[in-house]
């Protein structure tokens, strides 16, 4: 073909594309009233251009793109993302729950209640040897299951983070997979069918760990977003997340020897406060939260090791105010628990009974005045109901204070379950909403919204007047 | 009690069949799911004129309990539902109409239209 009429074959080409474009706008505007018209996009392709080859460039007209298509296959994903973070909400509550025994038959509650039935012992019996005896050998039970609450939270806070470094590969894997397709769209497979269904296959997998927003670019490319920020992966570049353990500095921690909490970056980009949902929210949550709360971090101590570091204090402060006999001077009383002291979000882990004590040096006698025989072991013996706040944890009593901590979580994962069975539903039926809109005229479409919107306020009223009706139900039957 | 506990019960089934509904939403399928709620709410109602001869008892309660996950869990799928066509919808507006001076989705206003097949 002669350069003259090569250029005026692409010169026609790129007038024909912008014709379809022409009639493509002139059509949304004729339906710019019309209920429920989705506006439809005619995209342009670029040509190859190589003078050498004989390609001129200029631009062809490409699909007319339906918006609506990606407005379900997002719904349809974001749903995913909220399933992604249910199941794996639930399954890592279910393991912090299984720590937490409130049967009273195992665990730190049944140690507390041996400890304080042997203070009652020793207070009917203050002189006795075998009493004595077991209120060490009880003390150190209460220490051992300390110690083992907090390292059973330490293994489910280790499975955390393996699932996090897995959840980061299976993230990075899929990205990179992404990638890959768009160069194969690149390289011409941008009307090829199968290439679509892989990319969208692709989109859905990683929807399950993160939240993205994924949007077609006029070349066929996929662009997707962390949470409409971050980039994972533009053209054919995918951008790697990783994962990292540390210690935060701003603000100051004020436990710098607490647990690290868990970051993940995108290039030197912090993005963790980009992920709130999806298996990897769930996870971060977990991490940086959940355990937290019973373990400590940076920035508390955490509700176990408080826990830990009152009942210490408080019994060891008792014990040291007592006598151990009514000799002249008398001999006070001596501390029995120890924990490592510079690390306020470690004490349950390092919690023991000082090994030197022996049991005739565990002071019984209150000096008063007036001194009181068994004061001291009565003291301790009220641990198990206290009467006022002495001997209590936020005004309850510690094994109240342990079975708090449980209920929390106790709770938190009955609404892990329930969120779970709904978010199951959710997805069924974006998924619904998806087929639904597949393959239906425009028209047929703007007519059912106006239906829908009918049928929606409807509905929505009869569960408002359902609800209080349950509510009023619930609180009759629970009048007694 | 026992005719207290089958209320529940009936209108826990009721709420239940509405969410298996809620998860395939069309009009028609709406349609449906206001009845079993509207007799739901009947039965509830209903409930309220009978004497509740055991309250604090542990089977009522549980099952009133769980009436009360089934709503909730039928108003996040109507909700959900409700916020996918509601957003298209708010879609379609800035496609046809751009946007008002604050951002928002012009306000397209829509003629009624009638529709004749046969």
């Amino acid at each position: 073909m002669s350069g003259l009429s090569a250029a005026m074959a692409t010169a026609a080409g790129a007038l024909e594309a912008y014709d379809r474009v022409l009639e493509v706008t002139q059509n949304n505007v004729d339906n710019a009233n019309t209920p429920g018209y989705a506006a439809q996009t005619q995209t342009l392709e670029a040509l190859p251009f190589d003078l050498n080859s004989g390609a001129l460039g200029g631009v062809s007209a490409g699909e007319v793109v339906s918006a609506r298509d990606q407005y379900s296959e997002q719904a349809v994903r974001s749903a995913t993302t909220a399933l992604g973070a249910a199941n794996q909400n639930l399954q890592s509550l279910t393991s912090v729950q299984s720590v937490f025994d409130v049967t009273g038959n195992s665990g730190l509650p049944y140690a507390l209640n041996n400890l304080f039935q042997s203070f009652s012992a020793w207070a009917q019996s203050p002189t006795g040897t075998v009493e004595r005896q077991s209120v060490l050998d009880q003390a150190s039970a209460v220490a051992s299951a300390f110690q083992q609450t907090a390292a059973q939270l330490g293994q489910v806070r280790q499975g955390v983070e393996t699932q996090l470094q897995q959840t980061v590969d299976a993230v990075n894997q899929l990205t990179a997979q992404l990638a890959a397709l768009n160069q194969q769209v690149a390289a011409g497979g941008q009307n090829d069918a199968g290439l679509d269904a892989q990319v969208t296959s692709t989109l859905e997998t990683l929807s399950q760990y993160v939240d993205i927003t994924a949007s077609k670019q006029s070349d066929g490319a996929t662009t997707v977003l962390l949470n409409g920020q971050a980039p994972l992966v533009m053209g054919t570049s995918a951008y790697q997340l990783t994962y990292q353990l540390a210690e935060p500095q701003d603000p100051p921690p004020d436990y710098p020897q607490g647990p690290p909490s868990a970051s993940i970056f995108s290039g030197d980009n912090d993005v963790t406060s980009q992920i709130t949902t999806g298996s990897l929210g769930a996870l971060l949550d977990v991490e940086n939260r959940v355990i937290p709360s019973y373990l400590g971090n940076a920035y508390q101590p955490g509700n176990l090791n408080t826990m830990a570091q009152q009942f210490a204090d408080y019994v060891n402060q008792t014990l040291t105010s007592g006598d151990i006999d009514d000799r002249n001077p008398p001999q006070a009383g001596v501390a029995i628990f120890t924990y490592d002291t510079s690390n306020g979000a470690d004490v349950a882990a390092t919690m023991a009974v000082d090994p030197t004590v022996t049991s005739d040096q565990l002071a019984a006698i209150d000096p008063g005045p007036p001194p009181v025989a068994n004061g001291i072991a009565l003291q301790l013996a009220a641990l198990a109901n206290p009467q006022s706040s002495d001997g209590e944890i936020e005004n309850v009593s510690y094994t109240e204070y342990f079975g708090q901590m449980a209920s929390s979580v106790g709770a938190e994962l009955s609404a892990a379950t329930d969120n779970q069975q709904t978010q199951q539903s959710t997805v069924a039926q974006a998924q619904d909403l998806r087929q639904q809109t597949s393959g239906v005229s425009l028209d047929e479409e703007a007519m059912t919204l106006v239906q829908f919107q009918r049928a929606y306020e409807a509905n929505s009223h009869l569960i408002t007047i359902l609800d209080e009706l349950t509510e009023d139900a619930i609180n009759m039957l629970l009048l007694t | 009690m026992e005719d207290n506990l089958k209320m529940i019960e009936a209108a826990c089934s009721d709420v239940r069949q509405a969410s298996r509904l809620l998860c395939s939403p069309s009009p028609a399928q709406l349609d449906r799911c206001a009845a079993l709620l509207q007799a739901a709410v009947a039965r509830l109602k209903e409930r309220r004129g009978l004497p509740d001869a055991q309250r604090g008892a542990a089977r009522p309660l549980a099952e009133a309990l769980r009436l009360r996950t089934a709503i909730r869990r039928a108003g996040a799928l109507l909700e959900s539902a409700a916020n996918y066509h509601a957003a298209w919808r708010r879609l379609i507006d800035a496609m046809s109409g751009g946007y008002a001076p604050g951002g928002a989705p012009a306000v397209v206003v829509r003629p009624a239209r009638l529709c004749l097949r046969g």
